[in-house]
């Protein structure tokens, strides 16, 4: 019965630390319409970035910035516009990962 | 007893990073000019009087980019923990493009506008918009 118990109490931290079970989310700016251009004629592109922190011992924060070059890459010669960057973290046990997803319209030149 | 001084040196020393927020604008075409700029200030047990540091950022990126318009511009917020938060840093970092030549302003493109016969507003005209292209 005791063993149960331990394996249970195991098992659960265990989970706890692999998963997240709660999000929050920061932020979520969006960036302006320009050239006016119809919405269809645009080619939706997105892009994603995360970091794992324990404990929140992190020493940069270049994940935006990885993000960021990801989707200029999928638009190599055209304007990335209507950028949604949407900024939350996913919550474990004493861990957590910030996670940043960037969602833009390519339109060609 | 020297191990464990440099472990202590380290702990002070080393700071954790945590982003506040990030904004961002288009993404110009041509990408072909990169500026950036940065402002961070030392804050020590929360006394800070004022976000003046901030300021200097704007006037760095046009100070790159005299006969253009800045764009793409990624901005971001961080602060660095120190020891027990006791002190802290504040770091705003801004980079984006430099594209030659003027953007259209809002009233250029409101005297394209073709007025329409019922009165209504109309609809934007096609602008070139050559900064952002």
């Amino acid at each position: 019965m005791m063993t149960k118990k331990i394996f249970l109490f195991i098992f659960t931290i265990t989970l706890s630390t692999l998963i997240g079970c709660t999000y929050s989310v920061h932020q979520v700016p969006l960036s302006d319409f320009r050239p006016y251009a119809d919405a269809k004629s645009g080619k939706p592109i997105e892009a994603r970035g995360s970091q794992f922190v324990v404990m929140g011992f992190a020493q940069e924060t270049s994940y935006v910035e990885n993000a960021y070059k990801q989707l200029q890459n999928q638009c190599t010669d055209g304007t990335v516009t209507g950028i949604a960057a949407k900024s939350y973290s996913e919550h474990g046990f004493f861990s957590w990962t910030n996670h940043i997803h960037m969602q833009g319209l390519c339109v060609q030149r | 007893m020297k191990f464990s001084f440099l472990g202590v040196l380290l702990v002070v020393l080393s700071g954790c990073v945590s982003l506040n927020s990030v904004s961002l604008t288009s993404v110009p075409a041509d990408r072909s000019k990169r500026v950036a700029a940065a402002s961070e200030r030392f804050i020590f047990m929360g006394f800070n009087f004022d976000n003046d540091y901030v300021n200097s950022i704007t006037s760095d990126l046009k100070t790159q980019c005299p006969n253009g318009t800045v764009s793409g511009v990624l901005t971001k917020s961080e602060s660095i923990n120190y020891f027990l938060f006791i002190f802290w840093k504040s770091r705003v970092s801004a980079s984006g493009y430099c594209v030659p030549g003027k953007m259209a302003s809002a009233n250029d493109i409101i005297r394209k506008r073709k007025p329409t016969d019922d009165g209504s507003d109309p609809a934007p005209a096609e602008t070139t918009e050559p900064a952002v292209q």
